[in-house]
């Protein structure tokens, strides 16, 4: 029997959020899978931008981060404020 | 005062955020939503942000400076539409001599742009939008 996958709660913004025509959703990924793996389930097509980082939660982490059912993923396109 | 608000910043008031009797250098940096050249002018800018995040990155900001510098700093960024003219970003720093405060405040600006989670799209007089690509980021730290 295959594991379980798990949900987690993906948070787009900007350009990125537009693209995909949503700013947040809930994605089901394999147990085990990383904040990198992210972008193969998400509704948008080609291949993921350069420099994307991550926050589970309000915390950095690093593309080879594992993710745990029910974290809150924010991708971070390069930032343009000021 | 660290915040991110839709409504008018005064710089007056996140100026008043870092006074203190011990310091006599206060710096104050005010970006304003520029037009951008005659080709293709600019008539407002749009900010999106992650705000739970941005805010942790500008508490850092703000503590790092008090770490390096013994700075006070205050940052207020505007999201949503910010038309020309109009302060989109306010960064105010005090430290007890003015080489700390120009420094702290400068260090505050140059880390928003590089770090803060905030995205700005330019409107353009024709009706066009676009999203800033931004510049290339460095490792999450």
């Amino acid at each position: 029997m295959s594991p379980q996958p798990i949900e987690i709660e993906v948070l787009l913004f900007a350009a990125l959020g537009e693209r995909a025509g949503r700013r947040r959703m809930r994605v089901s990924v394999a147990p085990g899978a990383t904040a990198a793996d992210l972008w193969a389930a998400l509704p948008i097509d080609g291949p993921a931008p350069d420099s994307l980082r991550y926050a589970v939660n309000t915390d950095w982490v690093a593309p080879d981060h594992r993710l745990q059912a029910g974290d809150t993923v924010a991708l971070i396109t390069p930032v343009s404020g000021g | 005062m660290i915040a991110l608000t839709p409504h008018p910043i005064d710089p007056e008031a996140v100026r008043h955020a870092v006074e203190d009797p011990e310091h006599g250098g206060l710096t104050v940096f005010v970006g304003l939503t520029r037009r951008d050249g005659a080709d293709r002018p600019v008539v407002a800018l749009e900010y999106d942000a992650y705000e739970p995040l941005a805010v942790a990155e500008l508490k850092r900001i703000a503590h790092d400076a008090e770490e390096r510098y013994g700075a006070r700093v205050a940052i207020v960024h505007r999201v949503g539409r910010v038309n020309v003219g109009e302060p989109s970003v306010v960064v105010a720093a005090s430290a007890p001599h003015r080489a700390e405060a120009f420094a702290a405040c400068r260090d505050g600006i140059d880390r928003l742009k590089e770090s803060v989670p905030v995205w700005k799209c330019a409107h353009f007089a024709d009706g066009g939008r676009e999203w800033d690509p931004g510049a290339p980021q460095a490792a999450a730290p």
